[in-house]
């Protein structure tokens, strides 16, 4: 009984709903599809994947961390440009075609003509504008801002027409295009809330799922915190398939939160998920059973995911005072040398990653196919050179084996690791075990993500931290890490002037490679930085996890990357009945 | 039970004394005998763990993780024969082939790595090892190549012994105030009664987090974990003084409590001569009990990351670093150290049991 009161309600809801759809249709017509190239296939069905954590704000301009974005970026909101999932390359979005002047000064993008937002309103330059503005308001938090600044100066936009918006740059800057990733908001929905200075609070997880509007594939339909988020296709997207229907052809998307991978693992089992990201540890028990069962797993690659090794060669770190002769170890060429010749590559992937996974050595990630200069200085494991380059930079061993320096102090040194990473603190312990045998003492000490990062970031107290960044594709994203003044320079942040001559001659080739168009040129500039990284060695490079999905047979026209996982061209993905 | 026989029994009894009755009553308790047994056992196979062990706790054997249970033959073509084993090469991840062509044979008190016993003398005996470099592993070896049987016994050295810190402080402290404030009673035990719900009071979880905060991170991780476990035990005796001083005030009204005050007896003489041995049962049965509390703590804190810390081994530690399904399904004697607490701490509240039985038969 109850049942049936609940779907007649239901069915009463349907049937107003799509009278005030029917009614309020004044939808533009749409005059620049894209059309896919992949085979047609079948339109309905019900996605189902996973999701680690709850998102904390469906806002993607204020989202800082990636459970928020990856719910709805590139699924919900789109961007002017967007990356390929396959060759990581820019292609046009929303925007359907950009002009870059003879300059490199002025950028103009031509919008696709005839999209709507999924509450059937037009997208036009006002949106665009409309974005940036609330990108350069001060009062709000966004990561989007920063990026965008170019000597000091937001670029100035305006609108030509209802379909041209222009970009003038005080000077040439060859990453901005990167930077046209920021998500486009609609004006007709948010404008009134941030004239009234509360967007920074629109459209947080409590917002009625219906108010959130996209251009994107999928809109919001239901969120239950901790369980699930459930999406539908917008059926005014502008994506056609070969036939000329409106994409995508997956009708509903359940996202379910499961809080751990663990869970994650065991619902694909269970058969009630479609996809799945198997870690190392799991890959044999899946490889045996993806023979039997109704699902493929597909190896990416090398992730962008990076771990290393930093030294502090901060001389202002406040520990300096009590030990001054431990940043005269770090300093020293020799020492980190002997380090990086202590690193077991080989042992890292077997025994941290489960045996799926691949060396790094260059600071840009190992899938970054346009940057990636692949013959940096390598260090292979062999503790005899390391022992060499000990000998070298004026260390020995007293008799019972312990490394001491110079003045007679015996090296010892602390490792510091975010707690609960079971992959870094298994990189950790080999480490160590290796930096045993060479006769140092090693405190190994995983500790709380937050302590470890303002000892990073502020406090500069610590020796060495094992730690990982996500790469992009574009390395000036990594401007804060690399540059002297950065922030993240990790080793020896904000720097007023460069301590060394090869800090300082990278960031020349930044600033070199920011005002090149040319890519083949940019990848000399940025190759030479990552030989001068592997050469001097501030950080040491381990190993990265390889991106392995397991995906069900019944989901078709997949194209699994490291870069773009399986979701990447969710709007192309059908399931067969 | 025939009354007859009833009969004889208590007769036996009567002739010897309360405190040998009471350590007859237990003998004849043979559940709780043997976990006394398995305990004793535990504790002896922990304490001589760098003999008992081929190996140190954090040796590793590289090419040979995830390395299943050493089989160990005794016997060959010829019938029985002295133990030896073959060697075994990686085939792939987390295989292993059995290299059938040579027999490796132990060598029984053999000597080895160094170590010192106790702290009172160092020797290089260990009890067995393999000819050649050919790792043994009785139990199977861990995610890094580390010997598990090893490490269980070394683990244990953390794992059973940590309790008995904590229940020595815990105990000190809660007899003597708890005596104290039930003794002399008045504005005394108001005061102290009052601070020990200030103690109990605080929520030690947060204390905890707040203490891995602080403490230096260059302390071994032994020694941090028992300052941690001290600390809890400062925190913890405030339920014992809570008991005692029950216990203390409904004796100190017993005649020979009197008695002894009418001959004169200073107040320490009461209170330690005549009144606390009255709650010994009491805190021996307590400290039976409390001791695997503190293995599981470990356990649970090893978990979140407070505990013994790689690459020292605990109990804890050993057994958080199985928990994931595919390691349980392919490499099931990660699971072990779970074992060995649960034996432990089952022997231990079966002991526990046994000791209320006979020493408090109310």
């Amino acid at each position: 009984m109850e049942k049936f009161r609940v779907s007649a309600v239901l069915l009463i809801f349907i049937f107003i709903f799509s009278f005030i759809l029917s009614s309020s249709l004044t939808a533009a017509e749409l005059k620049d599809p894209w059309i896919s190239q992949k085979p047609q296939g079948k339109h309905g069905g019900t996605l189902i994947t996973t999701l680690l954590s709850d998102p904390k704000t469906f806002n993607p301009i204020i989202a800082a961390e990636t459970s928020s974005s990856g719910v709805v970026m590139g699924y919900i909101f789109e961007r002017l440009v967007t990356r390929n999932g396959v060759t990581t390359e820019i292609e046009p979005e929303l925007a359907k075609d950009w002009k870059i002047s003879e300059d490199g000064k002025t950028y103009t993008f031509y919008l696709r003509e005839g999209v709507n937002w999924s509450d059937g309103e037009e997208f036009t330059a006002d949106d665009v504008i409309f974005t940036f503005d609330l990108i350069k308001d001060e009062s709000i938090p966004t990561g989007s801002r920063d990026v965008m600044i170019i000597d000091g100066e937001f670029p100035q936009y305006k609108k030509i027409d209802k379909y041209t918006v222009e970009f003038k740059l005080p000077e040439p800057f060859a990453p901005f295009l990167n930077n046209m990733l920021a998500p486009i908001l609609p004006k007709h929905r948010l404008y009134k809330s941030w004239q009234q200075g509360k967007f920074n609070s629109s459209w947080g997880i409590n917002t009625d799922p219906a108010d959130i509007i996209g251009t994107g594939p999928y809109k919001m339909v239901d969120y239950k915190n901790g369980e699930r988020i459930v999406m539908q296709a917008n059926q005014n997207y502008w994506r056609l398939d070969p036939e000329g229907r409106s994409l995508p052809y997956i009708k509903n998307w359940v996202r379910i939160i499961t809080g751990s991978q663990e869970t994650e693992s065991l619902l694909f089992e269970k058969g009630e998920t479609h996809i799945l990201g198997v870690r190392g540890i799991d890959y044999k028990r899946f490889k045996e059973k993806s023979e039997e069962e109704d699902f493929d797993l597909i190896d990416g690659g090398p992730t962008f995911s990076t771990n290393f090794l930093v030294f502090n060669l901060n001389p202002r770190n406040p520990k300096l005072e009590e030990e001054p002769w431990k940043l005269e170890w770090f300093s020293s060429i020799h020492f980190r040398r002997a380090v990086a010749y202590s690193f077991d590559k080989n042992t890292m992937i077997d025994q941290a990653l489960a045996g799926q996974g691949s060396k790094q050595w260059s600071p840009i990630s190992t899938p970054n196919k346009i940057y990636l200069n692949e013959n940096v200085k390598k260090y292979p494991y062999n503790l005899e050179k390391a022992r060499e380059e000990l000998q070298k930079g004026g260390f020995s061993w007293n008799d019972a084996g312990e490394l001491i320096d110079k003045n007679g102090h015996r090296v010892e040194f602390n490792i510091l690791t975010n707690a609960g990473n079971d992959v870094r603190e298994a990189l950790m312990n080999i480490i160590s075990t290796e930096l045993r045998n060479l006769g140092m003492k090693i405190n190994a000490t995983p500790v709380d993500f937050n302590r470890m990062t303002s000892m990073l970031m502020s406090e500069w107290n610590f020796d060495t931290i094992l730690i990982g960044l996500t790469g992009g594709v574009e390395p000036h994203s990594g401007s804060n890490v690399w540059l002297s003044h950065g922030h993240l320079h990790m080793w020896n942040p904000r720097q007023e002037k460069p301590a060394t001559d090869w800090e300082a001659h990278i960031d020349e080739l930044f600033i070199k490679a920011a005002q090149t168009h040319e890519v083949e040129k940019r990848a000399e500039y940025y190759g030479e930085f990552q030989e001068i990284i592997a050469e001097k060695l501030p950080v040491i490079y381990t190993v990265v996890p390889n991106a392995i999905y397991a995906v069900r047979d019944s989901l078709k026209n997949t194209e699994v990357t490291a870069y773009g996982g399986v979701t990447w061209n969710i709007y192309e993905l059908y399931l067969e009945q | 039970m025939p009354t007859e026989k009833l009969n004889k029994v208590d007769k036996d009894f009567k002739n010897i004394s309360p405190r040998k009755r009471k350590f007859q009553g237990f003998l004849k308790n043979s559940f709780a005998l043997s976990a006394a047994v398995i305990i004793i056992i535990l504790y002896i196979l922990s304490i001589f763990a760098p003999f008992i062990a081929p190996y140190e706790s954090t040796e590793v054997f590289k090419k040979h993780f995830y390395h299943p249970p050493t089989k160990i033959h005794f016997t060959d073509e010829d019938g029985l024969s002295a133990p030896y084993i073959y060697k075994t090469e990686a085939v792939g991840w987390g295989e292993y082939k059995v290299d059938q062509s040579q027999k490796y044979y132990l060598n029984f008190f053999s000597r080895g790595s160094e170590y010192s016993l106790l702290g009172l003398f160092s020797s290089d005996i260990h009890l067995f090892q393999t000819e050649g470099d050919i790792p043994i592993f009785l139990l199977g070896s861990d995610s890094f190549g580390r010997d598990i049987f090893t490490r269980i016994l070394f683990g244990g050295r953390v794992s059973l012994f940590i309790g008995f810190v904590a229940i020595i402080i815990t105990t000190i402290i809660g007899v003597i105030v708890g005596s104290i404030s039930g003794y002399y009673g008045g504005w005394i035990d108001n005061l102290i009664m009052r601070v020990v719900e200030v103690i109990m009071s605080i929520p030690s979880f947060y204390l905890l987090l707040a203490l891995a905060a602080v403490l230096p991170l260059d302390l071994s991780s032994a020694f941090r974990f028992f300052l941690i476990v001290s600390i809890l035990a400062f925190q913890g005796w405030a339920g014992m003084a809570r008991v005692i001083r029950g216990m203390v005030l409904s004796v100190k009204q017993e005649d020979y409590v009197a008695a002894a005050k009418a001959l004169g007896s200073g107040d320490r003489r009461i209170i330690f001569k005549h009144i606390l041995p009255y709650t010994t049962t009491y805190i021996i049965i307590r400290a039976t009990v409390a001791i695997p509390g503190y293995i599981i703590m470990e356990s649970g804190l090893s978990f979140i990351g407070l505990g013994i810390q790689e690459p020292s081994a605990s109990w804890g530690n050993m057994l958080s670093a199985a928990q994931n399904v595919s390691k349980i399904s392919s490499f099931p004697w990660l699971l072990l150290p779970g074992f060995f607490i649960f034996i432990t701490v089952l022997s231990y509240n079966i002991l526990g049991d046994g000791l209320r039985d006979a020493l408090d038969p109310k």
